[in-house]
């Protein structure tokens, strides 16, 4: 807190001349400062691409790529015999939802690694929006089991011949048994290979596991489930429920009976050390149509990220190894915006010119990278903002584990050729074997390399240090006007009370008085953790579309917040009628703005896109927000277009407007109805995501207060 | 007086336990008059495709006080060992990898004995009063230490040894029990390993570790067990028992061929010594009394074959599921299983007769697929971590039943009568400070009161840097139970910077406890008459040893602070200290009167624009009216305060250096071992946090570990890998070596290399220089005393 | 939910004292509600709340090692007092089948908190009379009609009810609700002049967290002087004369100031002997009562070992909003003992000055200690910051012209909020690290040096401003 901090060091000691005039000097001077701190703020946030520098792999214990790889065609061969197996059954078989399963369990107890079943019920979304302070285990009901809503995931864990099975290393393969498609049969073989390779090298430090992870219901969930399982388990309960009312649960056990001659498949829980690391592989089924490519997805939820090590491990690996193309996503629609082209040339040129002065001043990219590398980063703030997952690795987050998705992109038609295929396959198991063999020389967990960082391309990073210098000079602003508002409302004070003598009183309250308007902010934030509340209510009204949840919801707050005036607002509004001063709206103001700069800190250390986005919305409303009254009274230019420019701030300011403007903006303006503003909103919560109470605590207050401010009586 | 109570069982079943293996000793012994050494293997193929090979070496000696003769077999420095400790007992194993209690058996003299954690353990039991037992504990992890080039002394600090009650063995008070689950195993600790054998591994059957397929294997364990008895208790020889056994598991042919992926059972592979171990036995160890080689077929195999033979007499009566290439000198059947249609079968060969020319290559061929299953031990049991986050978590440890108990414990699992008691032993160290209130025990996934369940439990909670936790109990389920769980909530501590090892981020061990079941045995007697004494392995086989399991090693990864900060914290918090301090007192001296006439003075002297603005924000800022601001002349006194601190904090920085030499270029230092011993070098680059390039005039430029470089105080200035004669020209210009040579260190040096090089004769002419240099002096003194004197 | 307490104890003073019972029963509710909430949050392993000394889960351990005739002190787990044992000890164990765990224990808290504010409120107002008296003695009671005084007790009292620390801390399961009923009640014995009771106060304040000794000042000089008054003003007049003589005719000054000064201001020492001889007796009983309860495992040295040896010696390292631990954690160790002394010695080096400078106004002071003593003690937690919030109520009026007091409150808010986030990115997430929480720490330790130093000068100021006023007045009824 810069005011603050500025005004506790007038306070604590008053006589420290620079801070205090620096203090004073900022605060007299906040609207010059305010417009150029903010400005200052857009510029570096639209400078990031530029300072992005290349990643590089900061922990030497793992040594990509040391070693040539020892999965040979064998290993294919094999992939593709579990391969074939999987689509014959699924052709032949009908309830194959277990046969598949089978097949895959015994291909693994062939392999001779320890098989286990683990069945699970998918939690259905649950609101729970503090979720984000407690530790992941806690908050979890039981509710009542169906066995329609009932999954198995498969898991083989290879023992480390040699080692003293304290850590282990995670391979998920998202499988929908009910229908196998060849895409996640092919992904199921890439991991085939690489475990069958696993289960006979000398080297193997850390155990490795090998998750089937049933994506009957979503993908996300099974892997969440096994995680909640293998973390906190639950002693009492569930197991004995299962066997009395689940029928079809069984016939994994008597399946289990004939294999036992074979191996015994343990009904009970497999585990196995710590993680160290988990990679989730995936095939996508839409086809790339010059290479090979590879994605790399890392957005866990309230946008952690993996430990950068992790991604430049598979970077390396992918393009100096394995000659796959890697991509992170982007987004597309800002590859055409034509200001952003010419930005980047106006920096290119810039670059230029500076290289001209001093060869050593590089840091003009080429107009291109600029636009790719905003669009990336716009699409990694964005999916960062968003606080939900962009794959199962999420789940892995919530318990430290460095976790990524790896989506395979195969050659257009290249699942069809056998040739092409194998090769596919070989390469990208090369490619997770590396990653494997590399995660398994670590000694120390994942540490060195950041945990907070925004990717620009897959092999340049902006660090945290960097992009929290922007976003301080976005926010820096509201405690400077929020500190000068205040002195100034003071000081008139002071002045009006220069008339009667100021010895008269021994009790003054003037330097409380802010308490009236710290009451009404606080009312209206109370009013906005309601307003989050709601939805809780109103999702278990059945069979309503989401307009008239979204309708309803609206109407109950607006009610609340009458309802909150009549209670706790009323007397305090006629103590106003005996001190009319109190009604003044600059301490208002001055409140609103150090709310907002608080949440947003607070946000900018959960998640800092969030803040980021949010700050580029708030702050220039919040810094602008005048009372219209005077403006349209004072008929000049400046107060009529500063009222205008209040207004549309206003607008744009309000969560749904501003969600379907930006979709308008991205997704192109197809049909925006609010409705999805609801579903949106409903899948933030649904994931927990630490957004949505920064809409509802945060942002939709100050909305609501400088909204207020806007329509003062004064 | 509760704890007495407590106690006073505990040693009664002490004593009971602990008569059946002291006799067992006896029994084995008669009496001992003469040292003697025999030698056994035993092998035996594993249910997954794996060969289990178990040699066994045991050595007796008559006890040190009867005879004070030096051994001629008996390895002298384990009966001094036992000598100077007085160490009663004492096990010592170095175990890599982890026993597959599922697949290899957990119900076997074997499996019980020789299944270890990994890492080093090591208990022992003294006879000397209590409270002398920790020291002779801690010379004795140094001796060990020493003995086996392994970091056993790090058991000496109390916070990694612990003192079990009753929960491991019965020894109460006089036992202690240490592990260091992180501690590598490799051929340096086999080879002193080696030489307490009479013949090392030069004959006889320890001539077949080889090491690089010993270490090759999935389970190694090495492992060294003594008793001493000196009273002549009723029946009990005195003497010390040395019993050393390595156990190997390993997989005959590693290229899998033989994997299929059908459904239908596979062939077991055929071994034999040569491809297992890649060498012969050719003969035995002279020295031994008896060198045998047994192959065991274990229960369940056994029942799987007299199945097969029951339907081969439909279809082939002829052939055999495997064969033996060498036929065996006798075949022996166990006595005493407790399932009587299919014992355990030895098939004993004694290679007495075998030599060079007619080496000894055991082995087995497969003819017909097999499958069978050991035999697993009634409960198995594992251990995790529940939690996540760094701050606390949970123990749990579940038992599953393997489906033994019941037909071992008889018929009557059917009522409630039957009790299957399992005890727990589990050391935990002081940063995991566990809760043991919050023991929860669920049975077939039901909440149990813990009073139910808990026969008795014993814990000694940890303390803070001085000793770890410890928990002992005895717990009591019924023999139908499928499933038990056992919970206990801890926090993780958080360490002082300095206790945290070089690599802090990999997370700290729990080291693997211990449930054993004091109500299974597991015993296989091969010989009706009391002969057992011709083999050792038979006899250990022999005795009641209570079934147990060891579960997994836990890695609790815990938080650590920024290694990086010690100064900023410091200089941060004493800061604010100081604003605290300076300020208050600001506040505090501030006098009325001061103020006004201040004021006065201001007006006298017209203040610049900024300053009236500044003194007039300041009004606005306390929101009261203006008042002239307080005079700056405190201000010095509260600035010089904050500069005494800054400057204390600054001084202790500067004190707190450790050394004044340090790793830079142009450091000249000495090397203190390796080839070129005592040169002097110049550093010339520093390749790495242990690597510098080093280079001196008269060697070639090369790498070296900072570990051989000892630093002197002289330092020349040259830069970053300078030339050849540009280093030269530095070492001149400093003129290093006249430098070194006029140093103490240098000089002393010097001298001890004239020592050194001296030869007899020179030594020789030493003694008579200093002797005349004595005489000398004496002569000079007596003169002095006269002229004193007089 | 801070502004709401203050604005509601602001709004306090025209309205009746009707609506402070209503305020004291909502707030009895919603602590009810908080402890029937989901385990969510699960508050009681908040560093903020539960310290070593506090965590009733430790004193659950030390209650079950005990029940299993075992020292509670054994391991490093429990350091509380036996007492403390005593008497929550069985009510951890107790469960009610339906109920949340230690629903008993977050009863007793609950009551404890009301009680607390029971006290202080009762404090309160004779405070605010003794403050009325002063201004009547002074005759400023015409000038203060002009503006109302505020009812600092129920001030003070729905301040500290209303506290979202004092919340957390009561909710949280942490024992400090208890240790600072035993210092209130110190102060209110001392204040009510019921000597036996100020004794026992403090010395069970002591003895359950040792920092309360040093109140004996305070409490000595409450017992010799009175409540706070600015009597001392009296003969400060005289002063104020004697240094500024610019004004005439002192002569007449003088004897006014004579025959004002008929109520005498000396320094009554029979109450304080008393107070002295029952806090011998009181500490003899708890003694005995400890070595009751002690003898059956251990002695009472390692009680006090465990206990004070604990305190004194900052041996445990886990995160709370204090700075120590960090501090302690990256400090050398052949400096550790030398910035012990230091720690330490800070409190007790501002004792004096406080006390010569601020003798005429005891509670004021024992504030002040308070507050200093839950800045710079080894294992802070927010029990004792709920504290002196709520003691602040006492002096609003005296407080009224504090400056700062938005930007105190709006920086106590952030960290708050703040701190329980940074704990989050570096335990639960493990992608920040340890200098986030103690970032927050060190703001959190400034923040209340900055509310020492204020409060402290604007009493000072305040007295100041009286006796002006009283100056004036002089001037005036004299011409």
């Amino acid at each position: 807190m810069a005011e603050c901090g500025s005004e506790t060091a007038t306070g604590a000691k008053p006589k420290r001349k620079p801070i205090v005039w620096l203090g004073i000097f900022l605060i007299s001077h906040s609207f010059l400062f305010s417009v150029v701190f903010s400005a200052a703020g857009v510029v570096a946030l639209l400078l990031l691409p530029v300072l992005a520098k290349n990643t590089y792999i900061s922990e030497n214990a793992l040594m990509p790529g040391s070693v040539a790889s020892m999965l040979s065609n064998q290993e294919v061969a094999e992939a593709n015999r579990l391969v074939n197996d999987l689509t014959n059954s699924n052709s032949k078989t009908l309830g194959s939802a277990i046969g598949s399963q089978r097949i895959i369990a015994q291909h693994m107890s062939n392999l001779g690694a320890e098989v286990s079943f683990h069945k699970f019920h998918p939690q259905l979304n649950q609101f729970h929006p503090l979720h984000f302070f407690s530790s992941p285990d806690s908050g979890r009901v039981e509710q009542n089991i169906s066995c329609a809503l009932h999954g198995v995931n498969t898991v083989g864990i290879i023992r480390a011949p040699r080692g003293d099975g304290k850590e282990a290393i995670v391979l998920v393969t998202p499988f929908n048994s009910a229908k196998v498609n060849p895409n996640e049969a092919f992904s199921l073989g890439i991991a085939y290979s690489v475990f069958s390779l696993l289960n006979r090298v000398p080297w193997l430090a850390k155990d490795v596991i090998w998750l089937v992870a049933d994506s009957q219901f979503g993908e996300y969930a099974a892997v969440c489930a096994w995680l909640r399982d293998y973390h906190t388990p639950v002693f009492s309960g569930l197991g004995t429920l299962d066997a009395e009312m689940c029928p079809e649960s069984n016939n994994l056990y008597e399946m289990n009976e004939n294999l036992s001659t074979e191996r015994a498949i343990y009904d009970g829980f497999k585990r196995a050390g710590t993680m160290a690391a988990a990679l989730v592989i995936k095939v996508a089924d839409r086809s790339e149509h010059f290479e090979d490519s590879l994605g790399i997805y890392a957005e866990a939820s309230n946008g952690q990220m993996p430990n950068l090590d992790l991604i430049n491990v598979v970077n390396y690996l992918a393009v100096h190894r394995q000659g796959l193309r890697v991509k992170v996503e982007k987004l597309w629609s800002l590859l055409g915006l034509k200001w952003l082209k010419t930005l980047g040339e106006i920096l290119e040129s810039l670059g230029h010119f500076a290289r001209s002065l001093n060869p050593n001043w590089k840091f003009g990219i080429p107009a291109a990278d600029y636009v790719e590398g905003s669009a990336t980063l716009a699409s990694s703030l964005y999916n960062q903002a968003l606080g939900i997952p962009t794959g199962p690795h999420g789940a892995f987050r919530d318990y430290q584990v460095d976790a990524i998705t790896l989506e395979i992109f195969p050659q257009f038609s290249s699942l069809e050729n056998i040739a092409r295929r194998n090769d596919l396959l070989l390469r990208s198991a090369r490619l997770i074997e590396g990653v494997i063999r590399s995660v398994n020389n670590l000694l120390e967990k994942f540490h060195q390399s950041f945990f907070l960082y925004l990717l620009t391309s897959p092999a340049k990073f902006v660090s945290v240090g960097v992009y929290m210098i922007a976003f301080a000079l976005l926010v820096a602003p509201l405690p400077l006007v929020a500190a000068s508002l205040y002195v100034n409302s003071s000081n008139s004070d002071s002045s009006v009370k220069k008339g009667k003598p100021a010895s008269s009183a021994i009790v003054t309250l003037e330097s409380w008085k802010w308490l009236y308007a710290t009451k009404k902010a606080f009312i209206v934030h109370l009013w906005g953790s309601v307003v989050s509340l709601l939805p809780y209510f109103i999702c278990q009204i059945p069979s309503c579309t989401p307009t008239t949840s979204f309708a309803i919801w609206v109407s109950l707050s607006v009610l609340s917040l009458v309802v909150m005036y009549m209670v706790l607002a009323s007397p305090s509004s006629h103590a106003n009628e005996s001190q009319p001063q109190r009604e003044e709206w600059p301490i208002l103001k001055s409140v609103t703005l150090s709310a907002a700069f608080t949440g947003l800190c607070l946000m900018s250390v959960i998640n800092f896109a969030t803040a980021e986005i949010g700050g580029l919305l708030m702050v220039p409303m919040c810094l602008m927000a005048h009372p219209l009254k005077p403006d349209v009274k004072a008929r000049s230019i400046r107060t009529l277009s500063r009222a205008v420019c209040n207004l549309i701030l206003g607008f744009i300011g309000f969560p749904p407007v501003a969600f379907i403007v930006l979709k308008a903006k991205f997704e192109g303006s197809g049909s925006t109805n609010v409705g999805d503003f609801w579903s949106w909103v409903e899948s933030l919560w649904a994931w927990n995501s630490a957004t949505y109470l920064y809409i509802g605590m945060v942002h939709l207050p100050c909305w609501a207060l400088c909204i207020h401010i806007l329509f003062h009586r004064s | 007086m509760a704890l007495l109570l407590l106690l006073r069982p505990v040693l009664l079943l002490s004593l009971l336990l602990s008569a059946p293996i002291l006799h067992s000793e006896a029994a084995s012994g008669s009496v001992v008059e003469e040292e003697d050494f025999s030698e056994e293997l035993l092998l035996r193929p594993l249910p997954d495709r794996k060969v289990l090979a178990h040699f066994h070496f045991r050595s007796r000696a008559p006890h040190i006080s009867s005879n004070g003769r030096h051994h001629h077999l008996f390895p002298k420095a384990i009966s001094q060992l036992v000598k100077k400790f007085h160490v009663k007992e004492m096990e010592l194993s170095f175990t890599q990898g982890r026993w597959n209690y599922d697949r290899w058996g957990g119900f076997d003299p074997v499996a019980s004995d020789n299944a270890k954690p990994p890492g080093v353990e090591l208990w022992a039991v003294f006879n000397v009063s209590h409270d002398q037992v920790d020291d002779s504990w801690k010379n004795l992890t140094h001796a060990l230490s020493g003995l086996f080039c392994a970091s056993i002394n790090f058991l000496e600090s109390s916070t990694t040894y612990s003192a079990p009650e009753w929960g491991y063995r019965p020894a109460a008070g006089s036992l202690r029990y240490g592990t260091l689950p992180r501690e590598a195993v490799c051929t340096e600790n086999l080879t002193p390993w080696l030489k307490l054998l009479p013949c090392r591994d030069k004959a006889g059957l320890s001539a077949l570790m080889d090491r690089p397929s010993i270490y090759k294997g999935f389970y190694h364990s090495q492992r060294l067990w003594l008793a001493s008895s000196e009273i002549e208790s009723e029946g009990v020889v005195s003497g010390i028992f040395l019993q050393q056994t390595l156990t190997v598991v390993v997989e005959p042919n590693s290229q899998r061929t033989a994997m299929t992926y059908s459904h239908e059972t596979k062939l077991q592979p055929s071994w034999s010594l040569t491809s297992i171990f890649g060498r012969k036995v050719i003969g035995r160890c002279v020295l031994a009394k008896s060198s045998t080689v047994y192959v065991q077929l274990d229960r369940g195999l056994v029942a799987q074959l007299d199945y097969l033979q029951k339907e081969n007499e439909i279809t082939s009566p002829d052939e055999s599921v495997f064969e033996l290439s060498v036929e065996p000198d006798n075949v022996l059947k166990e006595l005493n299983g407790f399932e009587k249609k299919s014992p355990s079968v030895l098939y004993e060969f004694s290679i007495e007769n075998y030599t060079e020319s007619r080496p000894f290559d055991l082995g087995l061929t497969w003819k017909r697929p097999v499958v069978w299953s050991c035999q697993k031990a009634p409960l198995h049991a594992s251990r995790f971590l529940m939690g996540s986050g760094n701050e606390r978590g949970a123990i749990a440890i579940s038992l599953r039943s393997t489906g033994v108990s019941d037909w071992l414990l008889g018929t009557d699992t059917s009522e409630g009568s039957c009790k299957l008691e399992v005890k727990v032993f589990q050391v935990v160290p002081w940063y995991i400070k566990v809760y043991y209130h919050t023991l929860q025990v669920f049975v077939d996934e039901e909440l149990q009161a813990v009073s139910d369940v808990v026969e008795k439990m014993r814990v000694s909670p940890s303390v803070d840097k001085v000793s770890p936790g410890l928990m002992e109990m005895v717990l009591k389920f019924p023999c139908g139970m499928k499933s038990a769980a056992i919970t206990l909530d801890f926090d993780k501590g958080f360490l002082h910077i300095d206790e945290y090892p070089p690599d802090a981020n990999q997370g700290f061990d729990i080291p693997s406890a211990i449930i054993s079941f004091p109500n299974f045995h597991t015993s296989m007697q091969f010989f009706k008459d009391e002969s057992v004494d011709k083999s050792s392995i038979l006899s250990r086989f022999k005795e009641k040893s209570t079934v147990l399991a060891y579960t997994e090693v836990l890695l609790v990864p815990l938080t650590t602070p920024d290694f990086s900060m010690p100064y900023n914290v410091i200089t941060i918090t004493c800061t604010a200290c100081a604003l605290y301090f300076g300020a208050l007192l600001n506040v505090l001296r501030r006098r009325v009167g001061e103020e006004e006439r201040l004021a006065k003075g201001k007006d006298a002297n017209k203040p610049g624009r900024l300053l009236q603005l500044r003194s007039r924000l300041f009004a606005k800022l306390r929101g009261k009216q203006y008042e002239p601001p307080q005079p700056s002349t405190t201000s010095s006194s509260f600035i010089s305060r904050k500069l005494i601190l800054f400057t204390l904090v600054a001084g202790i920085g500067v004190y707190w250096q450790p050394f004044k030499r340090y790793v830079e270029i142009g450091r000249v230092a000495l090397v203190n071992y390796g080839e070129d011993y005592g040169k002097l070098v110049v550093i010339v680059d520093v390749l790495d946090q242990n690597r510098a390039l080093v280079d001196a005039p008269d060697m070639v430029r090369s790498q070296m570990n900072f570990k051989r470089l000892s630093l002197t105080d002289i330092k020349i200035d040259i830069k970053r890998v300078p030339k050849k004669k540009e280093l030269l020209a530095a070492m001149e210009a400093a003129d290093v070596k006249k430098k070194w040579e006029n140093s103490s260190w240098g000089r002393k040096l010097i001298v001890q290399k004239r020592r050194a090089a001296l030869n007899d004769f020179d030594r020789f002419k030493l003694m008579l220089a200093k002797i005349k240099k004595a005489g000398f002096v004496r002569n000079e003194l007596a003169k002095l005393k006269k002229q004193s004197a007089a | 939910m801070e502004a709401k307490t203050e604005e509601q104890s602001t709004k306090r003073k025209k309205q009746k004292h009707g609506s402070f019972w209503t305020w004291l029963a909502a707030s009895v509710l919603f602590r009810l509600v908080l402890i029937y909430f989901p385990k969510n949050l699960n508050l009681s392993s908040r560093p903020e709340v539960s310290t070593p000394l506090t965590s009733l889960r430790r004193l659950a351990e030390g209650y079950w090692l005990k029940q299993s005739s075992m020292s509670p002190y054994a391991g490093s787990m429990y350091h509380g007092s036996p007492l403390l044992l005593s008497l929550l000890g069985p009510l951890t164990v107790k469960r009610i089948e339906g109920q949340p765990n230690h629903l008993l224990c977050s009863l007793v808290f609950v009551v404890a908190d009301i009680l607390n504010a029971m006290l202080i409120r009762a404090t309160g107002q004779t405070l605010q009379v003794a403050y009325w008296q002063s201004l009547k003695s002074l005759d400023l009671d015409t000038i203060s009609e002009s503006s109302e005084v505020l009812p600092s007790g129920d001030i003070a009292a729905l301040v500290y009810l209303w506290n979202p620390l004092t919340i957390v801390a009561c909710v949280g399961l942490s024992t400090s609700p208890i240790e600072n009923f035993a210092i209130i009640l110190a102060l209110f014995g001392a204040c009510k002049r019921l000597v036996p009771l100020a004794a026992f106060g403090w010395v069970m304040a002591t003895h359950l967290s040792l920092y309360p000794m040093i109140l004996i000042i305070p409490m000595i000089l409450l017992l010799g002087y009175g409540p706070d008054t600015p009597r001392k003003l009296l003969l400060l007049r005289r002063y104020g004369k004697a240094e500024d003589d610019t004004s005439i005719d002192s002569c007449q000054q003088q004897e006014r100031v004579i025959n004002q000064s008929e109520l005498p201001h000396v320094f009554s020492w029979r109450p304080v002997m008393l107070f002295l001889l029952w806090a011998i007796v009181w500490s003899a009983y708890v003694l005995f009562l400890c070595g009751v309860s002690a003898k059956q495992y251990g002695s009472l040295w390692e009680m006090f070992e465990r206990m004070h040896g604990f305190i004194l010696t900052v041996q445990d390292l886990s995160p709370n909003i204090g700075v120590l631990w960090y501090f302690f954690a990256e400090v050398f160790d052949f400096f550790r003992n030398f910035f012990l002394i230091v720690f330490h010695m800070n409190i007790l080096f501002m004792i004096f000055p406080l006390a010569i400078r601020l003798k005429h106004r005891p509670c004021f002071l024992a504030f002040v200690y308070i507050t200093i003593s839950s800045m710079l003690k080894s294992y802070p937690s927010v029990g004792d910051s709920a504290l002196y919030i709520g003691l602040l109520g006492w002096f609003v009026n005296e407080l009224s012209e504090m400056r700062f007091s938005f930007c105190l409150f709006s920086v106590y808010v952030g960290v708050s909020l703040l701190s329980p986030v940074m704990h989050n990115l570096w335990i639960w997430r493990g992608t920040g690290n340890a200098n986030f929480y103690f970032a927050t720490a060190i703001t959190y330790a400034c923040l209340q040096i900055v509310l020492v130093i204020e409060s402290v000068s604007a009493m000072l100021n305040h007295d100041r401003k009286l006796r002006k006023l009283s100056n004036t007045k002089i001037h005036v009824d004299k011409s």
